[in-house]
């Protein structure tokens, strides 16, 4: 099974600085765009499937790529953004200034520090992905490329339980809006093949 | 600084699946295509540094890059870049010892950070070397200098761990191709990754 992990396109808070967690902040102009984009990436890819986040921008996104196939797009909870609570609709200069302490804490181990009030539990979020890639794992055979399609933070604890590391080892990881990437199993292991392509992004390092 | 972290073009023993090390095999012909292709792709970079493996295929490689680049600093070749000493496994192949496993060869598939190879590297003492490489850039480059490492296949993934400030033990999960494009943003001994292993620019910008 091939995992194609596509983060959904840019909306306003992305370029605002806010933090949107599980609030539904839907594609903006250039996130529409940055879909086709992305659409055509896919173009000679043949997909087994589609799940997606149930929020807009992710959903919106997987519809672009999926647009003319037919295939039907699993809305997944386990691909829902990070719910950061309290946090959400703040800004990141806030977040950088006012909540220093606590939100640079949580980002490099989410695990072993405190949530915001009414966010995300992080042992739940990871049980939960843990048993989605599991279901995937077996539902798909050698060869067959499943699209997911979901949010910056969720990516993150996907790939903790793809590399069966702590969470806190991926606050390294920032994948832009659309990006692509792509795990390949062979056998039931895992390869990272490819994290973060954005080329097909006017800004995002694009080929010659 | 932004890192610009590439591995080598193609070679005949990349072709044969055998451990090249710091055996100096040069790259083929499609080697020094993949180079021409990865050059185009970073043309529009303006390096403050780049640094190379001595070894010819990475040299060759960064002198392609170079070559296509504005204004391109004079290659600095670095011994703290070079592949991994495979000692007595240079020339072995690759899927044979995969099947066979000996014992020193299993220790350094799958817990490299206690594997020393016979007649060869330590792993973690080159792991501790490339650390100080890094740290010693970090050092000396600003924000927004571009600096491309022109680099081997071990080493990038040993690297990539190194800025995910996880265990060794975690770098066998990457798979990073020949001419594979890595960007990282390194300031202050913190890790943005923004892309891995991308190979694109050899397909025409194809995803697979």
């Amino acid at each position: 099974m091939n995992l194609y992990i596509v983060r959904h396109g840019q909306t306003e808070w992305n370029i605002i600085g806010r933090m949107q967690g599980s609030s539904d902040i839907p594609l903006n102009q250039v996130g529409r765009q940055q879909a086709e984009n992305v659409a055509r990436r896919f173009q000679s890819i043949p997909l087994h499937a589609a799940y997606a986040s149930p929020l807009s921008r992710a959903y919106d996104t997987a519809e672009a790529i999926v647009r003319g196939r037919s295939l039907f797009i699993e809305k997944e909870p386990a691909l829902i953004e990070v719910g950061f609570g309290v946090w959400e609709g703040k800004s990141f200069e806030e977040m950088d200034s006012v909540y220093a302490e606590p939100f640079h804490a949580f980002m490099n181990d989410p695990e072993h520090f405190p949530a915001p009030q009414g966010g995300d539990d992080m042992q739940k979020r990871l049980v939960d992905m843990r048993a989605f890639l599991q279901r995937l794992l077996q539902q798909y055979t050698q060869g067959e490329n499943v699209l997911l399609v979901t949010h910056g933070f969720a990516i993150r604890i996907l790939l903790s339980v793809i590399m069966d590391a702590p969470l806190k080892y991926m606050s390294a990881f920032f994948m832009g809006n659309t990006s692509i990437s792509i795990i390949r199993y062979e056998h039931g292991r895992p390869r990272i093949e490819l994290l973060g392509d954005c080329s097909h992004n006017p800004e995002g390092i694009g080929v010659g | 600084m932004n890192l610009w972290i590439v591995r080598h073009g193609q070679t005949a023993w990349n072709i044969q699946r055998r451990f090249q090390g710091i055996s100096d095999i040069p790259l083929d012909a499609d080697g020094i295509q993949q180079a021409e292709n990865l050059a185009q792709r970073l043309k529009a970079i303006r390096f403050t540094a780049i640094y190379a493996s001595p070894l010819s295929r990475s040299l060759q490689t960064a002198q392609i890059i170079a070559a296509h680049s504005i204004d391109a600093p004079p290659i600095q070749t670095t011994p703290d870049l070079m592949e991994i000493s495979f000692g007595e496994y240079e020339g072995a192949s690759i899927p044979a010892l995969e099947q066979a496993l000996p014992p020193d060869f299993r220790t350094y598939r799958y817990t490299p950070s206690k594997a020393t190879l016979p007649g060869g590297d330590c792993i973690a003492q080159r792991a501790q070397q490339l650390r100080s490489f890094l740290d010693g850039l970090d050092q000396q480059y600003g924000e927004s200098d571009d600096v491309l490492l022109s680099a081997h296949g071990y080493l990038i993934r040993m690297m990539l761990t190194m800025f995910m400030h996880a265990s060794l033990d975690l770098l066998n999960i990457f798979r990073i191709g020949n001419t594979a494009l890595t960007l990282v943003q390194y300031t202050g001994g913190q890790a943005r990754i923004f892309l891995v292993g991308d190979t694109s620019h050899n397909r025409g910008g194809r995803l697979a």
